[in-house]
């Protein structure tokens, strides 16, 4: 039914079609007619309350949950006619407990998936070492239990046991709220540097409006068992749907909208959407440390409009000149465009 | 006379070793058979129970297991005389079906006390019902169900004595021997025997689940 050249060009997607789940013996459907679009490589939050529905919707890419209405489809198949240990085995888990298994060694934890995938011992063990030094810990740390682990290095164990296998989707429920506030933000800035380096698609499940608004590509604000809207962080503060997402996402907040914005947003609006999507690399840190640190008379492109709203307030003038990812000249920031950017795009 | 008599009590079973040796091997074989067998019994029925999600299905058979587990075990081997016969073939399956409750019971709660978010880890990478039992749950249940091995091989020596009245031979024939023919040298030496196979099982039982237990935790 389905030709190659489709099935191809939704490589990495994940799209719920009108799906619905009633958990027997309850009223009210957990989700309800939720149709969703993530494209391939995109970082998409479920944001919302608890109850809303957002880890049913998320368990019923990999069928631990089973739609009772319409389907699920990834890489263009609908899941449902998938054998659900194969489907599993392509898609990474993280969950907020980390599962890790006690009895078991971080590296045959890591190891896991690709065993039960029937790799070599050689392929598994090189593999162990890849993603140990992905999620940035020490290679001795394969031969610990997880018990001795902390809390935040269990959940880098967790990521790298769902990594492991190379798949192309990851979900994640709430895998950072367990954590304390600095963890919680370090594994998030990770989570980014991962997610820009492999770009597999992830499906990420939160509560926490920060966390979303933080890492997001995508966010899809759920409200008991609906998607109330679905959309880019920026969007979601510039023009939130109703009351609800505006509360949720404190809209009314300037410093937050500016956080989210990069000053290539507002200057030099030719390359300002190639230029948010760069993921910082070292390449930047370098370009932003031609600017010393103190005597901000240049901005980066790359900076977010907060940071740079604080040089343009130290410096004292009505604008500062913006250099591109490669040093070029790309024109001047002023405090008008930041005023019209905080105030959103009209 | 008295301390004497005490003397002669200790000096049979030293002056006949082999005769308390090959009843202990009896016993032995006994027990160790009964495990065996109830084992294999036990292991897929406390899965089947956990598994198979029928509402009350486990209190059903526990409930069942622990009606048998009340029968005094004199009046069992009896009852089942007419139908099966004397001998050992008889006493073990009397033993099995006592050991029941007590594995059945420590497989249900071992399995049960799995960490939900480690089976539900477990799904999510995509085991196998199989898989996710031979990899993860027998693994991390493995203390509990050692302690109900524990329990029952200490119950099946005790009760295994008794097998001796259906000629099922083991420690209990000298103990019952004894006391038919008053013979204190017999009954001490049977006692003696049966208490150290108790309390050596007990104790080795107890390693082995330490030791296991230091494994499945991660602190070995």
């Amino acid at each position: 039914m389905r030709d190659k050249k489709k099935a191809g060009a939704e490589e990495g997607a994940i799209r719920f079609e009108d799906v619905s789940v009633l958990y027997p013996g309850s009223e009210q459907p957990a989700v309800a007619d939720v149709t969703l679009d993530v494209a391939p490589g995109t970082l998409e939050v479920l944001l919302g309350p608890s109850g809303c529905g957002k880890t049913t919707l998320l368990k019923s890419v990999n069928r631990l949950v089973e739609p009772t209405q319409g389907r699920v489809l990834v890489d263009g198949l609908d899941t449902a006619t998938l054998e659900p240990t194969a489907l599993r085995r392509r898609i990474g888990y993280v969950i907020q407990a980390t599962g890790l298994f006690p009895h078991m060694s971080v590296a045959r934890n890591i190891g896991v998936v690709p065993r039960l995938l029937g790799w070599s011992d050689e392929r598994i063990a090189a593999r162990v070492f890849e993603m140990l030094e992905l999620v940035d810990l020490p290679q001795d740390y394969g031969g610990r239990a997880p018990r001795q682990l902390s809390g935040g290095e269990a959940q880098r164990v967790g990521i790298a046991r769902a990594l492991a296998a190379e798949p192309a989707f990851l979900l994640m429920d709430e895998p950072f709220g367990a954590l304390d506030a600095i963890n919680r933000l370090r594994l998030q800035d990770e989570l980014r540097a991962i997610h820009s380096r492999l770009r597999r698609t992830i499906l990420f499940v939160t509560h926490d409006v920060d966390e979303a608004l933080r890492i997001a590509d995508r966010i899809a604000v759920m409200r008991e068992g609906r998607i109330v809207q679905a959309a880019t962080p920026l969007e979601l503060l510039l023009s939130p749907a109703d009351d609800f997402v505006s509360e949720l996402v404190d809209a009314d907040d300037l410093f937050r909208r500016l956080g989210l914005m990069r000053v290539g947003d507002v200057v030099g609006m030719a390359d300002a959407g190639a230029g948010s999507s760069v993921p910082p690399s070292g390449d930047l840190d370098g370009s932003s440390g031609v600017r010393p640190s103190g005597d901000s008379t240049t901005l980066s492109s790359q900076d977010d409009l907060r940071e740079a709203l604080s040089h343009l307030l130290r410096s004292g003038g009505d604008g500062l000149p913006v250099v591109g990812p490669e040093g070029d000249a790309v024109g001047t920031l002023t405090l008008s465009a930041l005023q019209a950017a905080a105030r959103g795009r009209q | 006379m008295n301390t004497e008599g005490r003397w002669n009590a200790l000096g049979w079973g030293l002056a006949n070793p082999e005769v308390i040796l090959e009843h202990t091997l009896e016993h032995l074989w006994l027990t160790a058979m009964t495990l065996l067998i109830a084992g294999a019994i036990a292991l897929p029925l406390g899965i089947a129970v956990v598994r198979m999600r029928m509402r009350g299905l486990d209190v059903l058979v526990l409930g069942a297991l622990g009606v048998v587990y009340t029968i005094p075990s004199l009046a069992f081997f009896v009852l089942l005389v007419p139908w099966l016969g004397l001998g050992r073939d008889t006493a073990l399956v009397a033993l099995v079906a006592y050991a029941q409750v007590v594995l059945v019971r420590n497989v249900v709660a071992g399995l049960r006390g799995v960490d939900a978010s480690v089976i539900e880890a477990a799904r999510g990478m995509g085991m196998s019902g199989f898989e996710r039992l031979w990899h993860v749950e027998l693994p991390l249940a493995a203390p509990v169900m050692l302690a109900g091995a524990r329990v029952a091989t200490v119950s099946v020596i005790a009760i295994g004595t008794v097998a001796a009245l259906i000629r099922a031979g083991g420690l209990g024939e000298l103990l019952f021997v004894g006391v038919a023919t008053s013979h204190r040298g017999k009954i001490v030496a049977g006692a003696v025997a049966v208490s150290v196979l108790a309390l050596g099982f007990n104790v080795g039982f107890r390693w082995l689940e330490s030791r296991v237990g230091e494994v499945v935790r991660g602190t070995g």
